[in-house]
């Protein structure tokens, strides 16, 4: 195999990210043949179930990422060095998520039009689901108002971890409300799986790859975070430098 | 196990475009998170950099 040159070498690549990322890459291929060509049609559902290999695998995965992001503010705000580390992971994989969360309503619309005849219905999950993906956007924006890193990182670590808490809403709106979102097929309180064992394989190898790109994206962004933040430091170093001189000259 | 052939399947067209629909937006921003990296990497010292 040959090398890319080292200009065109991503700089927040590194031979662990590489691996993972040829993992994922091949998981993908494989996710694609078993959904759309190896498994069988769903009784009630025909061949509509083939969108769930992607619809609930980015759901979890989404609910993951909003997760992680709590434990990472939470990590910044009570940690003892205030880590900005934990700050830029939260901002990653909140982002992340937000694309994972887009996915799942966008799959979850498609899926709807073929089961229940519409893209949209103000439904107890569909509600809380697109509740949950506004919030998330909210975090985004908050992150992006100006400030210090710090104040950054401060802000938006409240604000995750008061939005944390929307996940259990999302995940019970099926049993708390009349919905005409489907029940939990696999995460049920009695531990009662009733899907085909192939099915079942190809959801669940779904959710591997799907945290297997999650995991590539938060890494590889949050690099970027790290390097933006080093670039603006070293502009705000530069710009108290500059009024330092010019103090001096006058 | 039976493949089954995608022209014979119901709903090829949206059961295509949700999974289409599932990865473009992902590999579009893991490209645009890589070719910003790739910018902004001559203005990054190597001690900012702590993973390379």
């Amino acid at each position: 195999m040959s090398k890319l040159p080292s200009s065109q070498v991503p700089p927040t690549r590194t031979s662990a990210t590489r691996n993972l990322g040829i993992l994922v890459l091949a998981g993908s291929v494989l996710l694609f043949l078993l959904g759309i060509f190896f498994t069988a049609e769903d009784v009630d559902q025909g061949s509509s179930v083939r969108i769930m290999y992607v619809h609930v695998p980015t759901a979890w995965v989404a609910y993951l990422a909003f997760i992680l992001t709590a434990v990472a503010s939470a990590g910044h705000l009570w940690g003892r060095r205030h880590s900005m580390n934990l700050d830029r992971l939260a901002g990653a994989s909140a982002e992340v998520g937000v694309i994972f969360m887009g996915v799942t309503l966008v799959t979850g619309s498609l899926w709807g039009r073929l089961s229940w005849g519409t893209y949209w219905q103000w439904d107890p999950r569909l509600t809380t689901t697109a509740f949950l993906f506004v919030t998330y956007i909210g975090y985004l924006a908050v992150r992006g108002l100006g400030g210090t890193h710090q104040q950054r990182a401060k802000r938006s670590a409240i604000v995750a971890l008061f939005a944390v808490l929307e996940i259990p809403l999302v995940h019970f709106s099926v049993v708390l409300w009349r919905s005409l979102h489907q029940k939990a097929s696999v995460l049920r309180p009695n531990g009662n799986v009733t899907m085909d064992g192939l099915m079942l394989f190809t959801l669940m190898f779904g959710v591997v790859v799907f945290t297997g790109l999650f995991a590539w994206l938060v890494i590889h962004r949050q690099r970027l975070l790290a390097m933006i933040d080093a670039v603006e430091m070293r502009g705000i170093d530069a710009a108290i430098e500059a009024r330092r001189a010019e103090e001096v000259n006058r | 196990m039976n493949p089954t052939g995608l022209i014979a399947m119901a709903h090829a067209d949206f059961i295509i475009i949700s999974w289409v629909l599932s990865f473009v937006p992902i590999a579009a921003y893991a490209w645009r998170t890589l070719r910003r990296a790739r910018q902004i990497d001559p203005l990054v010292s190597k001690d900012d950099k702590p993973w390379t």
